[in-house]
């Protein structure tokens, strides 16, 4: 897929000069469908606009099929290959029929090829018994529809999706997504916008952010979920299609984790778990948050740190095993180590070392379950009840968060989530919160008592740590052997 | 009163009996004045098209120079023009004065003013996506502008109504312009003025009825249309 169009150095400001963004480089591939997402005011329609041509950057190199072309001959270009949509998109005081046929009646047709072409479209948006109403009075929803067919009739190469999906019913938001989907089918390249980042999983290729705070501000943020190559998507569409089933994860594990996972200590006491709980399993997908910077270890990778012969990470994939549906390890180094593990790794999606906040919410986006379980991957000695317990408490108190409590004090990172919260967590974190406790203080939060199992929330931070902690595992090891 | 009902029935007498001098009076009013609308408001709609989205220099001067013009008096219009055209003036030699084609230049005048503010105020509350829409669905400018005409049709008719209500109602500019000449330059609201300084209120009152009785069927006309528009959709 090569790129058709690039924007490099692209400025933007707003009146009294103030800089709306500042975007190094821009590319867009053919048959591709960029999500790009960011808060209110950070510049994604003034992009969108700048993209169809219809409004003027300060600056833009511009690459149009490998030729440079100054704005003026861009510009003609993007009239012509380009249909922006607004978000509320605008019908022609026409009927639905006339207003598919804007388009086509300028594009040199005559009559009947246009008449024909509209016929076609409408039937292709399942609109034919709307044809002759006006389009103004159609719902948000038909317009939505109308808008699409409309731009798709002239067989663009992009599309721009201004918030296509902001306040639609279910049945609506359905529909457009599929229509979504079908132009991709037909080689549209696409941009959408939103607000809800996790739509990207729907139907995104990539995902860019623009971002209003913090060090990337005003910029496109690279490292991105969704920039994944193709082989790692398909394995994760696999991963998802084992949870749909039901099938242990396991099946898609490396034969030596899987060996690991019958020898572990912890997963044998899994017996002791009631088996007929009535946790939706299926339903918690498990973050290992091991994203930080571990500069206490002198910046060792602490996922990766071998506790008596096995990295840590292996000990809690092993816990967490039996407890969720799926397991996501949130990391931003050493990708090729975490990799080997066959769970999908997923990098921060906004800059990098931000804290476990970008963790939980990249995990969150990755996810299509309705819980997100988060742990450290610090913390070796993860309770077989962690998952079971927390989800309990979080209903019994109709929170929102169940966070685990060592009886002194709070353990946030181990914690159980909504997946409604990824609108709130990110425009928290667009906004510059960064702390793990604020953002919690803003919601429901059930307190999950955890005091008796002291050991949960040991983890490693020293080198010292790592020998007692090594030393505990061998005596916890015995006495279940014995 | 008795005689204000009794000019009044001899009114209708007129109106009816088919006056051939009364409806030559009535066609040259709505000829000069449609002329003088139908060629202002081409020009008219492109400059206040060009008003509401270019940005130029000088571009809020002429704005606020014609929404002033609106007040311009008609008998203002008439003196100016009648020093133009009169022999000794600048274009004297067009021999314009007392003629329809100097009445029609009066009215242009008179009414290209209220269209441009009009239409400007119309154009300028146009739904910005209009535009946005139909240039990214690949129409020319010009295509778009049309379309955006096209969409706001409402605001501009009503803007035309309202400039050919002025200009087929204004006495001063025509009876300075064209002189009130029979059968050539004597219009609805001059041959009234004439026809009130010599006592003859009748045909004055004819004139009157006709001249009210066209503005109610120009705007049921357009209420019409409004209206079939809405519920054919």
């Amino acid at each position: 897929m090569s790129v058709f169009l690039q924007l490099k150095h692209l400025r933007k400001s707003v009146n009294a000069g103030e800089r709306l963004f500042d975007i190094d480089e821009f590319s867009i591939r053919e048959n591709t469908c960029i999500v790009l997402s960011g808060g209110n005011g950070a510049g994604k329609t003034t992009l969108l606009k700048i993209l169809a041509g219809l409004d003027k950057p300060d600056h833009a190199d511009i690459l149009y099929d490998g030729e440079h072309l100054p704005w003026k001959l861009a510009q003609q270009k993007l009239f012509h290959d380009v249909v922006y949509l607004h978000q509320q998109p605008y019908m022609f005081d026409k009927t639905v029929a006339e207003n598919i046929a804007y388009g086509l009646h300028r594009s040199g047709l005559n009559r009947a090829q246009v008449d024909e072409k509209v016929d076609q479209a409408l039937h292709w948006a399942q609109l034919s018994k709307l044809a002759t109403r006006n389009a103004r009075r159609l719902s948000g929803g038909e317009k939505q529809r109308v808008a699409l067919t409309r731009a798709r009739v002239l067989s663009p190469r992009l599309l721009l999706l201004d918030e296509p999906l902001a306040s639609m019913d279910i049945n609506a938001r359905e529909q457009t997504i599929d229509l979504i989907k079908r132009l991709k089918s037909e080689g549209v390249s696409s941009i959408v916008t939103s607000h809800e980042p996790h739509i990207s999983t729907l139907i995104g290729d990539e995902h860019r952010h623009l971002c209003k705070t913090g060090p990337c501000r005003y910029t496109v943020v690279k490292p991105f979920l969704f920039q994944r190559d193709m082989e790692q998507r398909s394995r994760l569409s696999k991963q998802h299609k084992t949870y749909a089933s039901g099938e242990p994860s396991a099946g898609l594990h490396l034969e030596d984790c899987a060996e690991h996972r019958n020898k572990s200590p912890v997963n044998r006491s899994n017996t002791t778990m009631n088996e007929d709980t009535t946790i939706p399993k299926q339903q918690i997908t498990a973050v290992i948050l091991a994203g930080g910077l571990a500069r206490r270890m002198s910046g060792q990778d602490k996922g990766l740190i071998e506790i008596n012969g096995r990295p840590m990470l292996e000990h809690i994939i092993a816990a967490l095993i039996p407890q969720v549906g799926g397991i996501l390890i949130n990391a931003n180094r050493n990708l090729d180590q975490y990799r080997r593990y066959a769970y999908p790794v997923i990098e921060d999606m906004m800059g990098e070392f931000f804290g476990p906040l970008v963790g939980m919410a990249s995990g969150m986006q990755a996810t299509n379950t309705d819980y997100l379980l988060t742990v450290p991957c610090d913390s070796p000695f993860i309770p077989p009840v962690l998952a079971e317990r927390l989800f309990r408490e979080l209903e019994d108190k109709q929170a929102d968060i169940s966070v685990a409590h060592d009886s002194t004090r709070m353990q946030p990172v181990f914690a159980l989530l909504r997946k409604g919260l990824l609108p709130s967590l990110m425009t928290y974190l667009e906004d510059g919160g960064r702390k793990i406790d604020t953002w919690y203080a803003e919601h429901r939060l059930a307190k999950t008592d955890f005091s008796d199992w002291p050991d949960a929330f040991i983890n490693i931070n020293t080198p010292d740590d790592k020998q007692s902690v090594e030393q505990k595992m061998i005596r916890q090891k015995d006495v279940h052997i014995t | 009163m008795a005689q204000l009902l009794d000019t009044s029935r001899q009114a209708l007498v007129l109106l009816f009996s088919g006056d051939p001098a009364l409806w030559s009076i009535v066609s040259i009013s709505f000829s000069v004045s449609l002329r003088a609308v139908l060629i202002a408001t081409p020009v008219a709609f492109l400059l206040a098209f060009l008003l509401a989205h270019l940005r130029f220099p000088g571009r809020r001067v002429l704005i606020s120079t014609f929404n002033t013009l609106l007040a311009l008096p008609a008998v203002v219009v008439g003196l100016t023009i009648y020093m133009l055209l009169s022999r000794n003036g600048p274009f004297g030699d067009l021999k314009l004065l007392f003629t329809q084609t100097g009445m029609v230049i009066g009215q242009i005048v008179l009414c290209f003013p209220l269209l441009v503010a009009f239409s400007h105020a119309t154009l300028q509350a146009a739904d910005q996506r209009a535009w946005e829409t139909a240039v990214t669905l690949g129409a020319k400018p010009w295509q778009a502008m049309l379309t955006l005409m096209c969409e706001v049709r409402y605001g501009l008719i009503a803007a035309v109504t309202a400039a050919f209500g002025r200009i087929i109602a204004e006495v001063g500019s025509s009876m300075m312009i064209g002189g009130n000449i029979l059968n050539y330059t004597r219009n609805i609201t001059t041959a009234i003025a004439l026809e009130t300084s010599k006592g003859e209120f009748a045909q004055g009152i004819a004139l009157g009825i006709i001249l009210l009785l066209s503005a109610l069927l120009l705007n049921f006309a357009l209420t019409f249309m409004q209206a079939r528009d809405d519920d054919a959709l």
